[in-house]
């Protein structure tokens, strides 16, 4: 298939990759180039590739404006509760594994003072502890 | 007189840390989204996810409306999609692609779920087949704008919907998440599972039978030529 004219890149491999020409899908940017430059040469694909790009921009067009529904309020309200719901059930999960149990944390500090060569060292060190009682 | 004062807050050591419910893998708690390996509390979770999650609800609901066909069925789909999505919550990854997420949760569930109940048949092979033969496409001898265009501009939004309603479910997903959602063939691929070159020949054939079917809806509407004359 040819236009009659003698191209690089020939007609029938550039109709053959319209939509993803016109999809932005061209990975190879040195590809993507080539068929530019087939579109400035050849009018005959330069049409039906301009034709073929109204095609599918009228489509996003028409569902673009038709299909933007919006969810119910009570849909949202039951999203809503719904994470709520799963959170509480995952608090809960978790404590679970701790119920009767007790933490205890211990925590240090090491002060170092030194006064004219002379080096006094303060430690204090004191315990926290957390339970979580059996309900 | 030179005085070195040196406060030193050293180790804090603990059996159990403050912290310590988001760092243990809790043994089955997989199945809650407990797999604690982050630092996230659950609320804190909670308020990330109806902060960057819950504002696709429309969204999520407008395609679902156009996978289940209905609206019952479409709330059903959301409300599954977000409770799945928010106890894996966890597994995304901040920074990519939340939108695709979702949208691969939706449709997942939907193929899964869904379309099971609605006992759709799925669609044959042959889809390669069509997109082999379209490529193989010639100059097409009709040149400047389509008229056609013109007439399917008059379109009411119901025809449009039923339109696309009535082409098979894997050309209805192709295009709605192409030419609606504005998603790559890459990412839809991985959001239906199916390899690009399927989407590729899906889309092309799905835009295909929806033109057809908005140029005979406007036929029938008497916005065609024929009602013209």
């Amino acid at each position: 298939m040819s236009c009659g004219h003698p191209h690089q890149t020939p007609c029938d491999e550039v109709l053959g990759a319209l939509m993803l020409f016109i999809d932005h899908e061209i990975n190879n940017p040195q590809q993507a180039q080539a068929y530019e430059i087939h579109f400035q040469e050849c009018s005959p694909c330069q049409g039906t590739m301009e034709q073929e790009r109204q095609a599918i921009a009228m489509i996003q067009a028409l569902l673009g404006r038709s299909c933007a529904d919006i969810a119910p309020d009570e849909l949202k309200a039951r999203i809503a509760d719904q994470t709520e719901d799963l959170a509480n059930q995952m608090n809960a999960f978790y404590q679970s594994q701790f119920i009767g149990q007790s933490q205890v944390y211990s925590e240090y500090t090491r002060t170092e003072i030194t006064v004219d060569g002379v080096t006094q060292i303060i430690e204090t060190s004191h315990e926290i502890r957390r339970d979580f009682p059996l309900e | 007189m030179a005085v070195t004062l040196l406060l030193m807050p050293t180790d804090t050591t603990s059996d159990l840390s403050a912290e310590m419910p988001h760092e243990l893998e809790l043994a089955g708690a997989s199945n809650l989204g407990l797999s604690l390996r982050d630092t996230e509390s659950i609320s804190e979770r909670k308020a990330r996810f109806e902060r960057d999650a819950l504002v696709f609800t429309d969204q999520l609901y407008s395609a679902a409306l156009r996978y289940t066909k209905n609206a019952h069925d479409a709330q059903d789909l959301v409300q599954d999609t977000y409770a799945k999505a928010f106890t894996s919550f966890h597994q995304f990854e901040p920074g990519t692609n939340l939108k695709a997420w979702l949208y691969r949760i939706l449709t997942t569930t939907f193929i899964n779920t869904y379309r099971k109940a609605q006992r759709q048949p799925k669609i044959a092979s042959g889809e390669l087949e069509d997109w082999q033969i379209a490529s193989a496409s010639s100059h097409t001898s009709d040149q400047g704008k389509s008229a056609e265009d013109e007439v399917l501009e008059n379109l009411a939004d119901g025809d449009i919907k039923d339109a696309l309603a009535a082409i098979p479910e894997e050309f209805r997903m192709a295009v709605y998440l192409a030419d609606v959602e504005g998603f790559s063939y890459k990412e839809i691929a991985e959001i239906v599972g199916v390899p690009t070159g399927t989407v590729m020949s899906r889309l092309h054939r799905g835009r295909k039978l929806l033109r057809e079917s908005l140029a005979e809806y406007a036929k029938n509407r008497g916005f065609g030529k024929e009602a013209a004359l």
